[in-house]
């Protein structure tokens, strides 16, 4: 927290540097207008950075969650299922796939904080005992309809801005508000700075982990719901592909992998950025093979990139550790 | 007393000139200068942090100094590890204890280079004779040497500790503290004697000044990181010894006797029979308005009872009470609820959050009461924090830096603004001036005073005697676990105290030894491996009991041939978690090796060649650079190997994009067995088990995986190079995910760009099965690749119990949990304890 500012200029750099991407693969693009292009990708990018939204929080208590696509994959196949055509069901339906996303969350947090299982480890394993359950209940054929109202998400504006955009900054703009603005937010970068000291200053570490596992899940089931609308159906393959662009949007977007640094508008410029890349790659008509090698790249420039910082933070942690640990002098 | 004929005949084995290191601003040893001959047993006295660890540091190449000059041997010494500290002669006893708690007392006794029997390969019958014999030499016998070192008493481990660096025969022996957890140190003495008798240095650092007048002929005290003077023992008296290490001749303290009124104030806090792992029969009595202080040498006690009282660590009995009601916190928080405010012992690691501002820092314990509409009220909160920061003389300006742009006093004043704010009425103060500068700490004493005069009741444990003498009411004085004495008014001075933290003025009783306490041992030895198996062999009887022709030679063929991609992944990913990492790289190289073994190889046999050369290759290329990334550039290796996986497998992808290729034949019938009988699969995974078990159980560099796996730090103490031990891990890793995948290809025979997805889970599950901790150094190679061979006959399991294939997913998963959480359950105690 302490450079806001200088998260808030990243954060602007990596939207700045998204824009300049789609300025140079507009030229390849015939015919459409770069405000429509924008929009477009804007919408795209919704879903990445929904999911990161959630990641961003887990990971800035030093955690990781790796079972976002199966729990994204979930919350599609929940709504798909429940709410079908009827924008009433949705009333009910929405608020218990994202009560049911966010236990599940809350339950790899538990792992994660009373039982001390590694977030890799615990994570992994909720990630594929969810996959396989909805593998189980679909019989590996979703069943259901697609509701009008989520897609009318993607295909109907408000003020000429299609109405899944609205929502997302509206999101980030909430979520902007808990880290910077509310005691949940400062305990949060606090336990993800030191969670040791957290504990002794008395924070409710427990709780705390618990429930950014739980934002973590219930961000994942909304980016669920939100594909269902988009893609107008739901597969069981529908959250695969948001695992890595999750993680990847968040350490681009400079949050510490190792925790307690980062902003969530740095996330979410990382996760435009990258859809944005996504996208130019894809209409320049690349292999796939190449979109994934990039992002692979991508992330280990920006760890490189962030070294400085992190590793910095890092090891003076340690060494003081060390220094002070072993010798109380 | 010593040999003196042999002190004064030997040349200087040990000279340091000028030697100064600075933490910060904060000077750490000050010029100092100091020579310890050969064949001399040499004091190093000085109160706690007068400079005498950063010294031992130093000459074991932990911490480099800032200038000076340290020749040992009458060579230039600059160690730059404690691996180099070793090579140059130098050998340590550390007060710490750098044992490692997972391996055995021979090889910690061996450590870093076993002793080698048959094809160069370690031979633990060879480290146990030498080990036996190296605790026979030093009359300690009766230790068994292949007792697990974590499992044995403190005394026992201090011991070890001890009889490591003295069985290296070193040129320069640092022995700190060596007698604070030792019954009866004759032996000891006697070992020293006969060392030193050889012609080696030592330098003997400790509180105890009758070892100090039984050994040794000279003494070195150090005080404020200074050399205050070299003495001949003989012709200097305890008195004189004590006023240079206490500093100046300080008479009593200035201010004045107990006010009457506190006496006779209400009890805030009294504790009464409070035992724990190092106290027992703790009681005492602190008032309102009253600072009552605690003297003590380092490892009295004092930190557990300073942790009960904060909330931190449960006492084993006694009780706490406070106006009268029994105090049951068993959390900070609820120490903090009960009105009792800590100041933890070590900034850094347990008390400021890096990264946010010092305002934030300071306001976190009353964030809720600053709400308004459920934001913070962040005017409120400058006002709160601004009047607290002024209370403690920290200038507004540093407020919204990060906090660790501030100095050390400045944190420290943060630091008792955050524990003002708190609200509590009882402070618990553990060395709260350490490490700070002179100006912090006066204002540190004034708002402590000024604190108890508004009623409050301070606690304050201190390492600079002088502090309590000036600030304390009252005084107790803690040695080994125990009150031993409590003083006030004129008898609190630095003298009386550093005699009675020393144990000088109980000995008329001679110092109680405690004997040692009962090394909690676990009901079983739990052992992962023969746990992992015996699951195998349980579900092989039910699979067996439900499949006729389960046990045939085809259909074991077929479990083996199952389970062999697996078991390969796995052995490489339990290299990678023995250290305490995580390497997700494991599902990309076995994608890409799969789709190079179905493109680019001829047909025949030396395709079958070809494709494990490529295979190999491809495997110790990806696992370099993940150990480069981790190991030397100091990633984190979840973050690094996700970015290495992710890259191979749209390498996979661009060489294949869609399943196809044909893997020549000759790899199938190698893996699945068609080219002789049944046997190949069954060979090489009978093969890999030998290599994998050789490698870490034969080798240096396989025991130095569990050091380093279990305590990094402690492992370098013991002269292991880390960063390549790591290394190593990773590239053989990398290898054998190489042939995970040459395996696949060869029981699938065709390509396909996704045959990693599933082996991130399953390799993880496998090795979480195999009974491999996640927490590092413990577990093997065989028990992951039997927690392959569980999971993939599981599956079949399952399919013949004619549960859905669906749901094998969850059974996974399941697995994988419960095996980790049966793993964290039983090494929970040890663990403790290893600390």
């Amino acid at each position: 927290m302490t450079g806001l500012r200088n998260d808030d200029l990243r954060a602007a750099a990596l939207f700045a540097l998204a824009f300049a991407l789609l300025l140079v693969s507009s030229r390849f693009a015939q015919g459409a207008r770069l405000w429509d292009q924008a929009l477009a990708i804007l919408a795209l990018s919704s879903f990445v950075v929904i999911v990161a939204f959630g990641q961003h929080f887990v990971v800035l208590l030093g955690g990781l969650d790796l079972a976002v696509a199966s729990v994204m994959t979930l919350g599609g196949i929940l709504i798909f299922g429940w709410a079908q055509a009827s924008p009433s069901a949705l009333l009910w339906a929405v608020p218990a796939v994202l009560l049911i996303t966010a236990l599940i969350g809350a339950l790899s947090g538990a792992g994660v904080s009373l039982v001390r299982i590694p977030p890799f480890i615990m994570t992994l394993a909720m990630g594929i005992i969810i996959a396989s359950a909805v593998l189980g209940i679909t019989q590996g054929v979703p069943h259901g309809a697609a509701s009008p109202v989520l897609s009318a998400l993607f295909t109907a504006s408000w003020l000429g801005v299609p109405r899944v955009i609205v929502l997302t900054i509206a999101l980030t703009a909430l979520g902007t508000l808990v880290e910077r603005r509310t005691v949940l937010g400062r305990r949060i970068y606090a336990i993800g700075a030191n969670r040791e000291a957290a504990h002794l200053a008395g924070l409710p570490v427990n709780t705390v982990t618990v429930l950014c596992y739980a934002i973590s899940g219930a961000a994942s089931g909304l980016a669920g719901i939100l594909m269902v609308g988009y893609a107008s159906g739901a597969t069981l393959e529908l959250g695969q592909s948001y695992l890595l662009p999750s993680i990847a949007a968040v350490i681009v977007g400079g949050t510490s992998i190792a925790g307690g640094r980062g902003t969530l508008l740095g996330v979410a410029g990382g996760a435009v950025l990258l859809t944005t890349l996504s996208a130019t790659i894809s209409a320049l008509a690349i292999a796939e093979g190449w979109r994934i090698v990039i992002y692979g790249f991508v992330i280990l420039a920006a760890l490189l990139l962030l070294r400085g910082e992190l590793y910095g933070s890092i090891r003076a942690r340690i060494t003081h550790t060390r220094n002070l640990e072993r010798n109380p002098a | 007393m010593t040999a003196p004929a042999a002190a004064a005949q030997g040349s200087a084995s040990l000279a340091i000139a000028g030697l100064t290191k600075y933490y910060g601003a904060t000077v750490a040893l000050r010029d100092v200068s100091l020579e310890v001959r050969s064949g001399e047993i040499h004091a190093l006295l000085g109160e706690n942090g007068a400079g005498k660890s950063t010294l031992v540091k130093i000459l074991n190449g932990i911490v480099v100094p800032d200038a000076g000059t340290i020749l040992v041997g009458g060579a230039p010494f600059r160690a730059a590890s404690p691996a180099a500290a070793q090579r140059a002669g130098v050998a340590t006893a550390f007060q710490e204890l750098s044992l490692l708690p997972n391996l055995s007392v021979a090889t910690n006794l061996m450590l870093p280079r076993l002793v080698k029997g048959f094809a160069g390969l370690a031979s633990p019958a060879a480290n146990e004779r030498a080990a036996r014999a190296i605790l026979r030499e030093f009359g300690a016998a009766e230790i068994d040497p292949n007792a697990t070192a974590g499992e044995l008493s403190l005394g026992e481990r201090q011991r070890i500790e001890i009889v490591r660096a003295l069985s290296r025969e070193p040129r320069l022996l640092l022995l700190d503290e060596p007698t604070a957890a030792l019954a009866d140190p004759a032996w000891l003495f006697a070992a020293i004697r006969r060392l030193a008798a050889g012609g080696t240095a030592v330098l003997y650092i400790t509180h105890r000044l009758a070892e100090v007048r039984a050994l040794c002929a000279r003494a070195t005290i150090l005080r404020n990181g200074a050399n205050v003077g070299t003495v001949d023992l003989a012709s200097t008296g305890d008195a004189e010894i004590f006023r240079m290490i206490a500093g100046g001749s300080l008479a009593g303290r200035a201010n004045g006797a107990l006010p009457a009124h506190r006496a006779a104030s209400a009890p805030a806090l009294e504790a009464r029979g409070l035992s724990g792992t190092s106290l027992s029969e703790i009681g005492f009595t602190l008032h309102r308005g009253e600072i009552l202080g605690v003297a003590a040498l380092e490892g009295q006690g004092q930190r557990e009872l300073f942790a009960i009282l904060g909330g931190s660590a449960r006492a084993a009995g006694g009780t706490v009470t406070a106006n009268g009601d029994e105090l049951r916190h068993a959390t900070p928080a609820a120490a903090l609820r009960d009105g009792i405010g800590v100041l933890p012992e070590e900034r850094k690691t347990e008390a400021i959050f890096p990264g946010l501002r010092t305002s934030a820092n300071i306001s976190l314990p009353i964030l809720a009461r600053l709400r308004r509409f459920g934001l913070i009220d962040s005017s409120r909160e400058r006002r709160t924090v601004d009047a607290e920061a002024t209370a403690v003389d920290l200038p507004p300006r540093y407020l919204g830096m990060d906090v660790t742009a501030l100095s050390g006093g400045n944190q420290q004043k943060a630091l008792v603004a955050r524990v003002l704010l708190s609200g509590a009425r009882t402070l618990v103060l553990y060395d709260p001036t350490r490490g700070v500068d002179v100006a912090t700490k006066q204002v540190i004493y004034e708002v402590v005073r000024r604190f108890v005069r508004d009623e409050g009741s301070v606690l304050l444990y201190s390492t600079e005697l002088a502090e309590l003498v000036e600030l304390a009411d009252r005084c107790l004085v803690m040695y080994r676990g125990r009150i031993v004495a409590e003083v006030a008014g004129d008898a609190l001075s630095e003298t009386h105290l550093i005699a009675l933290a020393t144990g000088h003025a109980v000995n008329g009783e001679t110092p109680r030894e405690e004997a040692p306490p009962p090394a909690p041992r676990r009901a079983f030895a739990w052992n992962g491996t023969a746990v992992a198996f015996a699951i195998y062999l349980v579900l092989l009887a039910f699979f067996a009991a439900r499949e006729p022709h389960a046990l045939s030679a085809a259909a074991v063929n077929d479990l083996f041939d199952n389970a062999l991609p697996l078991a390969l992944a796995a052995a490489g990913g339990a290299l990678v978690v023995l250290t305490r990492n995580f390497d997700l790289s494991v599902a990309g190289v076995v994608a890409l090796t799969n789709v190079l073994m179905a493109t680019a190889l001829p047909d025949g046999p030396r395709g079958a060649l070809l494709g494990l050369l490529l295979a190999s290759a491809v495997g110790l290329g990806v696992g370099a650079v993940n150990g480069v990334l981790v190991a030397f550039a100091g990633l984190q290796s979840v973050a690094s190997t996700l970015a290495t996986m992710t890259i191979c497998s749209g390498a996979a992808l661009l060489i294949l994009d869609a399943p196809g290729g044909t893997v020549p034949s000759a790899i199938g019938d190698l893996i699945t067995g068609n080219a002789a009988g049944y046997v190949p699969a069954a060979a090489l995974v009978a093969l890999a088990v030998a290599l994998g078990w050789i490698a870490l159980r034969r080798t240096d560099w396989g025991v130095g995986l569990y050091a380093v796996g279990a305590d990094e730090y402690a492992a370098s103490l013991a002269g292991i190079d880390a960063r390549r031990t790591k290394m190593l891990a990773f590239c053989l890793a990398g290898v054998l995910y190489g042939w995970a995948g040459y395996a696949l290809s060869g029981v699938t025979t065709t390509g396909d760009p996704n045959a990693g997805n599933v082996y991130l889970i399953l390799t993880y599950a496998a090795i979480a099965v195999g009974g491999v901790s996640f927490r590092g150094g413990r577990g093997g190679v065989i028990g992951a690749m039997i927690g392959a061979a569980t999971l993939s006959l599981l599956q079949k399991v399952l399919f013949s119990a004619g549960v859905v294939s669906f749901y094998t997913g969850i059974a996974q998963g399941v697995a994988m949990i419960v095996a980790v959480l049966i793993g964290t359950l039983s090494e929970r105690a040890p663990s403790r304890r290893a600390r």
